[in-house]
């Protein structure tokens, strides 16, 4: 029962194997809180709330047991680990609690009571029961899948109708050009200015919807100098136009999807060299470990923003300059922070306006 | 040698969007010499216009085929395993035109037997390559 090897009171997964519990018990209604009192070897010592609950939780018996078994390793592991420390346990769980519908979700905290004289000290133990939210939270990640699917389906069709209305605006300005008087000639620059931000903005939602994009990620740690590099190539008309001085310090390998990774180094250096100040563009990019995870930063001589917009700009569709002041579609920024967070990371700005900006981003450890 | 002039090379378009298939009209006509166009604008057309091919020695087989890879009702790819097991076309260059940037496409493409892979640019000077591109795959002027 007890794993005596280690700490001598915590619990032992291979003593829960094939154990019971409430063998014979009348099935019962869904209970919300169930509340208990357990050793630190798991076995209940009391417990309050219904009385339905007598059938499920005795003294005695060992309260890990209920917990469904695909979960019920890392919830010891996890247990047994928190009573060595003397840290409160909190974890989610299905528990079979003997009833029609079998195992429920159910989010359990426990803390130590506060006896710690004893050879296996008592913990206060709550379970609240989350199914319904877990069904729900599955539904609307369901819908969301559907949505960006969709999302990416009308983005990829709309793609050729709008290079049609390109194509066929320059036919007419390159060929048709002597039967064409001054305003029509001027309606033509409209209509393919118009078609040249739609296709932009058309590539961009498609790379904002691949984003998200559920996939493995590679086992294989990628170099980030060599990502940063192939971005700089990419950019390399925009970096000799502006005359862009860029220095990159060494950056660590990470595993990340390479797509995932290029798009945000391309988005954050492209913004550095399009908002820029009057000076000759110079951008530095870094990394460093702080407190074990990795702090990027990419920070520009560029005309910096205003504190107030420092959340917004991350928004998608959100753009701080008039539309024929600088090129832009709105979703770079929202690209970035959708791919650091789905990585588990963060992304900020630090800025003021006339002194540049640095763009910040931390990547937990793999 | 013979003093009739060679026939003109007979080439396959297979687009159904019509701009696009004007465009690259447009192209071979600056490019080339005179030529001949069959065009088809859906899939099983297209394949009719293969199995008349193969059904009938009299009708010349196609120089070349230029084939977009969405098309209704047969996709691109049916259309090019299609030409790859025909008596008369199987040895034909096919040119594949297609908005998809996709590396794993262009891989697939190749596999089933694709000369050449053209991307549909939305900038005229680049979509009028298609001229120059066809032009490498057909037999040189006066060759028969």
């Amino acid at each position: 029962m007890v794993d005596e090897a280690d700490s001598g009171n915590a619990v032992s997964v291979a003593a829960r194997a094939g154990r019971g519990h409430g063998a014979g018990a009348q099935p019962v209604p869904s209970i919300t809180f169930l509340l208990w009192q357990a050793d630190s070897r798991g076995a209940v010592t009391k417990f309050d709330g219904p009385a339905a609950a007598a059938a499920i939780l005795l003294p005695g018996s060992e309260w890990i047991d209920l917990i469904h078994p695909e979960e019920r390793a890392d919830a010891v592991a996890h247990w047994n680990s928190c009573v060595r420390a003397g840290k409160s346990f909190y974890c989610e769980a299905r528990l079979q609690l003997q009833m029609a519908d079998g195992y429920r979700s159910y989010l359990i905290r426990a803390i130590p009571a506060g006896q710690t004289d004893l050879t296996f000290p008592l913990w206060d133990v709550a379970a609240m029961d989350i199914t319904e939210q877990k069904r729900r939270e599955e539904k609307l990640k369901a819908t969301n899948l559907e949505l960006e699917q969709f999302t990416f389906t009308a983005c990829h069709d709309l793609k050729e109708p709008v290079r049609n209305l390109a194509l066929s605006c320059q036919v007419l300005q390159q060929e048709y050009r002597p039967q064409l008087d001054a305003s029509a000639d001027q309606f033509l620059v409209y209509i393919s200015d118009a078609a040249r931000r739609m296709e932009a903005l058309v590539d961009d939602l498609l790379d904002y919807t691949r984003s998200s994009v559920v996939t493995a990620v590679p086992d294989d740690p990628l170099d980030l100098n060599l990502v940063v590099r192939d971005v700089l190539e990419d950019l390399h008309t925009l970096v000799e136009e502006t005359g862009a001085v860029v220095y990159s310090h060494p950056l660590p390998a990470l595993c990340m999807q390479q797509f995932h990774i290029e798009q945000v180094f391309h988005h954050l250096i492209e913004n550095s060299l399009v908002y820029r100040s009057e000076k000759v563009p110079e951008i530095d990019i870094s990394a460093e470990e702080v407190g074990g995870a990795w702090r990027f930063a990419i920070k520009d001589n560029g005309i910096g923003i205003e504190p107030e917009y420092h959340d917004t700009i991350f928004g998608l569709f959100k753009r701080l300059q008039k539309r024929d002041e600088l090129s832009g579609s709105g979703v770079g920024l929202a690209t970035c922070r959708k791919i650091i967070e789905s990585y588990g990371g963060r992304i900020w700005v630090e800025s003021r306006p006339g002194n540049g900006s640095t763009f910040f981003f931390s990547l937990p450890p793999d | 040698m013979s003093s009739d002039k060679p026939p003109a090379p007979l080439i396959f378009l297979f687009e159904d969007n019509e701009p696009d298939a004007l465009l690259v009209r447009m192209a071979l006509d600056r490019q080339l010499a005179p030529f001949e166009l069959r065009t088809a604008n859906e899939g099983e057309e297209a394949i009719r216009l293969i199995d008349d091919v193969d059904g009938d020695l009299e009708s010349a087989p196609p120089s070349l085929v230029l084939l977009d890879l969405n098309l209704p009702r047969k996709s691109g790819e049916d259309i090019l395993e299609r030409l790859r097991t025909s008596q008369r076309c199987r040895g034909v260059p096919v040119i594949i035109i297609s908005s998809s940037e996709s590396p794993l496409e262009k891989a697939r493409i190749h596999q089933l037997g694709a000369t050449a892979y053209f991307q549909k640019s939305s900038d005229l000077t680049e979509f009028l390559q298609i001229g120059a591109l066809a032009q490498r795959f057909l037999p040189p002027r006066g060759a028969t």
